[in-house]
């Protein structure tokens, strides 16, 4: 069980998608922002925190992929990696840029593309 | 104007090339089905199967590569295991031209390391292609037009585009010869590392100023192509009697590039037997590129008048066979010949001396022919009724005496069907790849137990299996290396066994391993009439169908074209108002399979939860699927009212089942047949406890579980009226069915249920 309240505003921003990706769950809610829930062995869900760009950005879609095959080629050292897994998270802000953040460790930004619209 | 739409792009296999394409130790298989070139990679897959029983192996591969789990489970008496061959598509392109030949050339610095190819397309054009890998695509070096040469022709000769054309490439790639027209030749040098060597005799004096060469590794100079400009002639040039060339190919272990071309002074002619009777002609030219010059090396004459092709061989045979309708002519190095005739027609026809085997009646139009790569340089023979037959050659120390055709008998029901072969390629060890217009391409394994046994006796080994895989993948083997060029000088000893007698365990075994479905060609069309639908049919609509009759001989079908997925209905359910359905499996431990936990559906989903939008809102509820249908299961935590869901998906390996609505997660325990909630003592915020305000009462419940001692708040004065909470909790006590669920709103009304 795992309330989505919204602390600081009164109104509660309600999930209107969801992807998931073993062991992460990625929400969008209808105001536009994301969150992420990680679950541990338990299968405890529990909130990720996500850096200030993405908290107070406002996204259109987005994705999580389980990069099982290593197709992006990132160099993680392999201690931690077994640890965490190798899930990469894909957004697409409002302003038509992608984002593409490894969820092993948030706040590390892969690759920033601002496309023009 | 489009007034036409193409269904399928073409299916018949018209030229196929093995190559090391995408880089140089690939193996790769160029296919070219009129205008279509298709690129494919090869992968093998290892089956287990019965003994006894061959079967079709299966596409078993996975991304873990060869080797993947065996198709069959492991109950089943474990049989033979079986390597197979399948071809894996890379990319298709649509090519502005039709396809007449594919040749492989090793060309300098191509991007991909691996060599390039040359299409020869029909008027006269040339096309050098390779493989960029950061593109992943192909990409064009050059094109080769010679079709201002058609300007100069006369005017009673035929066009470019009714003329045959023919490309040879020079084993070694100094070279590629492509005849257009009707007697023209256009040379097209490639420079070699070998170049630099001959350059060191280049005297500035008298020649000129030395060009650099450059020899620096890296991509392309983009001003350095790999060819030399190509220059044409023609063949009356090279040798006036070469006035109506027939076929011509370059050959094996030469110093310089050397091409035998088959040619007569008239044109042949059925009718006029009894006048112009054996006036071709075999003649072996070298080629000296610097002089743009060339050298008889040998001639033949007076050889029969159906001769179409020459087929240049390697050692251990060496020289060209020459290949007619009704019969078989070994010329070698010395120009020494053997012929074995294969039906009556060659005595009436060809006053040549030759062995006589007409007994066999063989038609040998439309035949193809590979290598086996046995010891004797055995090579099959595919006819063009699909029919195999092995050619070998009888040798009197190290030159052909003689040659010798016998028929493949079907072996204890391994019947392979093919049909005649427009091209053949050799892949690998001990299997083709045999392309045809008439019947599906199908890539070709054989075997011979002699071998095996052979090998068995070489090496003490403890799986014997093992050892003939390992073998089979070892495409390194030099004897068999189809295009090594550069090792004339390590002649592999051989032992040519007696073709006349062969016993049973030295004969070939054939088996597909893959095909290429091949539609055409069409012989007969119809269309199916659209009836009402009946009722009862299990059809899903009413299919609208094209029926034809396609192929030849023993390979012929039916084919039923459809226009759209008809699938067939198996079960239907009513669910009222479902607007949206998610599947879940779910599983005690992660990984485990349905086998172990006891459940009848090994590895299926099981719980079905829809969205469903009925008069009191949007609801989810959940079903079980059974084999007998689709049950509501109820006394579950799964609460139907909570909500529409958004997403269900499943974590930690499948073990908790999650269902995300618009104002909250829940995750379910989906191990046990009931649903129970996580519940956790490290998140207190989550206590499965219910807090209620009320604008009424400031009092504060809690409900625990069953194990926890109940407990009773008083006087929770800390909490403040105005705060809306938001929690749903369900619960389920182990021993009552109470489910205890709270809606909260924003001001006065608390309402709890309990059912």
């Amino acid at each position: 069980m795992f309330p989505l309240t919204d602390e600081a505003a009164d109104a509660e921003p309600k999930a209107i998608k969801a992807r998931f990706a073993d062991p992460y769950i990625l929400l969008f809610r209808d105001n536009s922002s994301v969150m992420v829930l990680g679950a541990d062995e338990s299968g405890d869900l529990d909130e990720i925190e996500l850096g200030e760009t993405l908290r107070g950005n406002q996204w259109l879609s987005g994705s999580l992929y389980d990069d099982a095959n290593d197709t992006f080629c990132l160099e993680i050292q392999d201690d931690e990696e077994e640890e965490l897994g190798n899930v990469l998270m894909f957004l697409l802000s409002v302003a038509g840029g992608l984002y593409v953040r490894h969820l092993y460790c948030v706040f590390r930004n892969l690759i920033l593309y601002l496309a023009c619209r | 104007m489009q007034s036409y739409t193409e269904i399928t792009p073409p299916t018949a296999v018209t030229h196929s090339l093995s190559v090391p394409f995408l880089s140089r130790s690939a193996n790769n298989l160029i296919i070219a089905k009129y205008s279509l070139l298709q690129v494919f990679s090869l992968k093998s897959v290892v089956a287990n199967t019965v003994s006894g029983v061959v079967n079709d192996a299966p596409y078993s591969a996975g991304l873990n590569g060869p080797g993947s789990a065996p198709l069959v489970s492991s109950a089943l008496p474990r049989g033979e295991r079986q390597q197979s061959t399948k071809l894996i598509l890379i990319a298709q392109y649509e090519l502005s031209g039709t396809v007449t030949a594919l040749a492989r050339v090793r060309i300098l610095r191509s991007r991909s390391g691996g060599e390039a190819i040359l299409i020869a397309l029909r008027d006269a054009k040339l096309s050098l292609v390779e493989w960029d890998p950061e593109r992943y695509s192909i990409s064009t070096i050059s094109i080769h037009s010679y079709e201002q040469e058609d300007i100069k022709r006369s005017p009673w000769e035929p066009s470019l585009t009714q003329s045959v054309n023919i490309l040879s490439v020079d084993p070694s790639s100094r070279c590629a010869a492509f005849k257009f027209g009707v007697r023209h030749i256009a040379i097209l040098p490639f420079y070699q590392d070998g170049d630099d060597l001959v350059m060191d005799d280049y005297d500035p004096e008298i020649d000129g100023d030395r060009p650099i060469v450059k020899t620096s590794e890296g991509p392309l100079q983009v001003d350095k192509a790999p060819y030399a400009p190509s220059f044409v002639l023609s063949l009356l040039a090279l040798d006036p009697t070469l006035s109506h060339p027939i076929h011509l190919s370059f050959l094996y272990e030469y110093r310089e590039p050397t091409f035998g071309i088959l040619s007569s002074q008239n044109a042949t002619s059925n009718a006029l037997l009894h006048e112009r009777r054996d006036r071709l002609s075999y003649t072996v030219f070298t080629l000296d590129l610097e002089q743009r010059a060339s050298t008889t090396l040998l001639s033949v004459s007076n050889l029969p008048y159906d001769l179409f092709t020459v087929i240049p061989l390697q050692l251990p045979v060496g020289g060209a066979l020459l290949v007619g309708g009704n019969e078989l002519i070994h010329v070698d190095q010395s120009g020494k010949t053997n012929g074995v005739s294969v039906n009556q027609l060659a005595k009436q026809s060809t006053s040549f001396a030759m062995l006589d085997q007409s007994d066999l009646s063989l038609r040998l139009e439309g035949c193809g022919f590979e290598k086996l790569g046995g010891d004797g340089g055995e090579m099959l023979m595919i006819l063009n009724t699909g029919a195999l037959a092995v050619l070998s050659f009888r040798t009197d120390g190290r030159s052909v005496s003689g040659l010798f055709i016998r028929h493949i008998q079907p072996h204890h029901g391994e019947d392979v069907f093919l049909g005649a072969a427009s091209c053949t390629s050799l892949i690998g060890r001990g299997r083709m790849f045999v392309g045809s217009e008439d019947s599906d391409s199908v890539i070709l394994g054989w075997s011979r137990k002699s071998d095996k046994i052979k090998r068995l006796g070489l090496r003490e080994s403890e799986a014997a299996q093992e050892a003939i895989d390992m073998e089979e993948e070892d495409f390194e083997e030099d004897e068999d290396d189809l295009y090594s060029g550069a090792k004339a000088d390590k002649v592999p000893k051989v032992s040519f066994p007696d073709p006349l007698t062969t016993t049973e365990s030295e004969e070939y075994r054939f088996r597909i391993h893959d095909t290429l479905q091949n539609l055409g060609p069409i012989k007969c069309v119809s269309m199916s009439r659209l009836d009402e639908k009946k009722p009862g049919s299990t059809a899903f609509s009413n299919p609208k169908e094209l029926v034809t009759a396609a192929g030849c001989g023993q390979t012929g079908s039916i084919g039923i074209f459809q226009g759209e997925l008809e699938p067939r209905i198996a079960r239907q359910y009513r669910i009222k108002g479902a607007n949206a359905i998610w599947s879940v499996s779910a599983r005690r431990n992660p990984g485990e399979t349905g086998k172990q936990a006891g459940v009848d559906n090994i590895g299926y989903d099981e719980y079905l939860i829809v969205n469903t939008c009925v008069d009191t809102g949007d609801q989810s509820s959940i079903h079980s699927i059974t084999s007998t249908g689709l049950n509501e299961v109820y006394g579950t935590d799964f609460e139907s009212e909570a909500g529409a869901s958004v997403e269900m998906g499943t974590l930690n390996g499948g073990t908790r089942i999650v269902q995300v609505l618009q104002t909250e997660v829940k995750t379910f325990d989906g191990g046990e047949s009931s649903l129970l909630p996580i519940i956790s003592s490290s998140q207190p915020a989550i206590l499965p406890r219910l807090v209620l305000h009320s604008s009424a009462r400031r009092s504060v419940c809690r409900h625990t579980p069953a194990h926890w001692k109940p407990e009773s708040l008083c006087g929770a004065s800390e909490f403040d009226l105005s705060v809306v909470m938001v929690a749903h909790v369900l619960l389920m006590f182990p021993n009552s069915s109470c489910i205890v669920s709270m809606k909260s709103f924003s001001t006065a009304d608390v309402a709890w249920h309990i059912c």
